[in-house]
Order: C-alpha cells, then sequence, then structure tokens
C-alpha cells in the first residue's frame, strides 16, 4: 500500500467499466469516489487528487462518442482541475470524452477505418509500445499486450504538432507496421497526453490487464504457473495504477 | 445521380441530447437528424425500382425503423423559423464498393457508386446570423472540424 490518495471515477449515463476501474485502482492502494454526472456536488469533485473517466458508452455514444459527455457541467470542472495539472485518465470512451473536451486539444476519435474500408467496433488483444512520458507511464518503456473494444477509436489530429503520443500500436517485437493498426489511426496512436504529461488519453483498456489472470491464454501461456504461486500476481497494466499511487504520494509527501 | 434521404421512424434519440446540449444556445428551436444516401449510375435510375430496393430489401436501410423519402424531407421547412440543413462528410473517403455489389447482384436497379452522409436540420429563431448558427450549434457541437467537412445551407 503506497498511498490512500483519493481517484474520483467519473460516471456518464451509459459508463459501463467503473467496477473494473475501482478495482484496479484499489488494488494499487488507491481511495475512490463514485463522482456521478448527474449528482456529484463541486466540493465531493474537488476533494479528490486525480480523476479516472472509465470506459463505456456514455449518453449512447449520441452525436458522436463522447459528445454529449463533455458539454456537462463536470466536464467544466475537469477542465480546472487540468489547470491545476491534476492527473487525469480517460479510458476507451473517457478518452473520447477527453478529446471532445479540448482537456485533450485538436484530437478526435474518428469512426475506426483502414485504408477505405470502415472496420466496425473491434474487440480484441493488440500489442502497445508505451514511452514514458506521463505521470502513469513514468518507466515504462517497453512493449506490452492490452485489449481494446470501440467502434470509433482512430486518432486523427488537426495538425502532426498536436500528436503526443504515449502508445502507439505494434507488433509484439515493438514495430509499428500497418498490419498492427487495427483502427486505422494516425501514426499507430493508442494513447496521447497533453503538453503537460498529467493527462492520459487512452483506446485500449488498462484495467482489464491489471492482474494475470485477466490475461487470455494465448497471450500469457505461463499463466497457469504463476497463478499457482499467486492467484493476485500483478498483470502488465498494474503499474500504470501504481505510478499514480506513488505520483499522488509524493505530491501528498511535497505538499505537506 | 440519386438522392435518398432517410430519417428514424422512432424518437430520434440523438437529435434530443443534442438539443438539450445545445439548450442554452439563443435561437435554437429545433433539430433533426437524417442520412443522405447519393446512388450514381450510368442511366436514369427508375424512381420505383429504388422504392422497391429500400422496401423489400434491407442492404440500404432497414425498412422497419427507417423512413425514406427521394425529395428533401418536410420538416427542413419551416412557416415561421429560418431553417438550415447541415451536410456533414468524413473528411477520410469512405469506399461502398461491397455495398454497391450486394446491390447490383439483387438486379433490382444498377449502380456505379455510393456515399452516405449524416445531416441535420436546423430551425433558428428568425433573425439570427448564420454565423451564429455556425459558432454557437454547428461547430460546438454538430460537427467535429478535425475529421469532418460540412455545407450548411439556408432553406426556403
Amino acid at each position: 500500500m503506497l498511498s490512500m490518495a483519493t481517484v474520483g471515477i467519473i460516471l456518464f449515463p451509459g459508463t459501463n467499466c467503473e467496477r473494473e476501474t475501482h478495482a484496479a485502482l484499489t488494488f494499487a492502494g488507491l481511495s475512490t469516489r463514485w463522482l456521478p454526472a448527474w449528482s456529484c456536488d463541486l466540493a465531493d469533485f474537488n476533494a479528490c487528487d486525480a480523476y479516472v473517466i472509465p470506459g463505456g458508452f456514455s449518453y449512447q455514444d449520441r452525436v458522436r462518442a463522447g459528445a454529449i459527455a463533455a458539454t456537462s457541467r463536470i466536464v467544466d470542472w475537469l477542465r480546472a482541475a487540468n489547470d491545476h495539472q491534476k492527473p487525469i485518465l480517460g479510458i476507451c470512451n473517457g478518452c473520447q470524452i477527453l478529446a471532445q473536451s479540448g482537456i485533450i486539444p485538436n484530437t478526435m476519435l474518428a469512426a475506426n477505418q483502414t485504408g477505405t474500408q470502415t472496420t466496425g467496433f473491434i474487440c480484441e488483444w493488440v500489442y502497445v509500445s508505451v514511452s514514458s512520458n506521463t505521470v502513469f507511464t513514468q518507466g515504462i518503456e517497453t512493449v506490452l499486450p492490452i485489449p481494446i473494444n470501440h467502434g470509433e477509436g482512430r486518432f486523427l489530429f488537426k495538425t502532426p504538432a498536436d500528436a503526443i503520443p504515449v502508445m502507439q500500436y505494434c507488433e509484439p517485437d515493438g514495430t509499428q507496421t500497418d498490419a498492427s493498426n487495427p483502427n486505422g489511426s494516425t501514426q499507430n496512436i493508442a494513447a496521447v497526453t497533453n503538453a503537460a504529461g498529467n493527462v492520459l488519453a487512452m483506446m485500449p483498456h488498462p484495467e482489464r490487464g491489471y492482474l494475470t489472470r485477466q490475461l487470455p491464454h494465448h497471450i500469457a501461456p505461463n499463466q497457469g504457473t504463476i497463478l499457482k504461486q499467486n492467484p493476485q500476481a500483478p498483470g502488465p497494466w498494474h503499474v500504470l495504477f501504481h505510478n499514480l499511487a506513488t505520483q499522488l504520494t509524493h505530491s501528498s509527501v511535497t505538499h505537506a | 445521380m440519386l438522392k435518398i434521404y432517410t430519417w428514424p421512424k422512432n424518437t430520434d434519440l440523438h437529435a434530443i441530447s443534442a438539443f438539450a446540449a445545445l439548450k442554452n444556445q439563443p435561437g435554437l428551436k429545433a433539430l433533426y437528424r437524417f442520412g443522405i444516401i447519393t446512388l450514381h449510375a450510368e442511366k436514369p435510375l427508375d424512381t420505383q425500382n429504388v422504392i422497391q430496393l429500400l422496401t423489400d430489401y434491407d442492404c440500404l436501410i432497414n425498412p422497419n425503423n427507417t423512413a425514406f423519402s427521394l425529395t428533401e424531407p418536410e420538416f427542413l421547412e419551416h412557416p415561421s423559423y429560418d431553417s438550415y440543413c447541415l451536410n456533414i462528410t468524413d473528411k477520410t473517403p469512405v469506399s461502398y464498393a461491397d455495398r454497391v455489389a450486394i446491390i447490383n447482384q439483387l438486379g433490382v436497379i444498377h449502380i456505379t457508386d455510393m456515399q452516405h452522409n449524416h445531416a441535420w436540420g436546423i430551425h433558428m429563431q428568425a433573425g439570427i446570423h448564420e454565423s451564429d448558427v455556425v459558432d454557437t450549434i454547428v461547430e460546438p457541437l454538430l460537427v467535429n472540424t478535425i475529421g469532418e467537412t460540412y455545407t450548411l445551407t439556408r432553406g426556403r
């Protein structure tokens, strides 16, 4: 247990990955607080040290994914939290909301499309190469498997300079190819950050890989041996939540 | 070239949510969301055959839940309000070659290409300037100009 800092989990009508996100955060030693967009007040919101917008289909993806949620009051508060450089993680639909709201500026998540062919909804395990340029990914300079689950995950940017990649789709050996880019994203991008590095907007789902037992057999063929020794063995994405806990502990010590 | 206008027979939740999200924008009176399917052919298409394709098959629309018209839908016009048609196109071109092949296999019509766009009908209080419609309604929510282009045309 590194910290009992509190992470606010922001809920919209249609959010559906909040329980796994809560589990991944508490496994990393963090306390969580539900922040329903329809009822939470500013005092509850401001009491949190960091924020996560989990995956799902906020407002049924009406107009386009994340567009309606981005107009809500709680996202205005999130902009203010971003101004204070509090850590913010958006996963899948959360990533789409961060792009729509401008917290990740000049970015759009368009419908999956490779070449001129639309691919529809994709649900599969992929590999991403990770850069350590955010508070969440410090020290992770490696290739990791991760599940994706989206219909609108193709990163587009207003200009090439607007793209600050944190994760890029790749082959298991780290090579970036068109074949390893499942949704046609610009530069194979799977996750981006802002200039300050306090925001991580990622389309893949790290909360579905924080325990070894969440990995499918074709990704982790030696899983049985690991789990025999420790059924709660951390998975490859535990480090992302652990980094957040470390960061928040460090911040609270620094500001004490 | 023939245009088919399509919209849901049931309540359009996209339009309801967009209207709710824009409720504080002055002058907005109503929003409608619809699709525009454009069929290209070497010879003029027989409209009766197109109607048969739309009602007897589900390769273009699901006729159980989707209404259609071969002329601009009536809801685009309003006697008291200024009406606009917002036609949205993805910047990345999409190929419908597979769909064209399926349609041609049916033998009802023969087409060479097709496009599918989303569009919005916007009713505004009379007198609101078009640039305000763009600044308060179109670009904040209905279009994402990073990946989409649009045309906004004033109705009658």
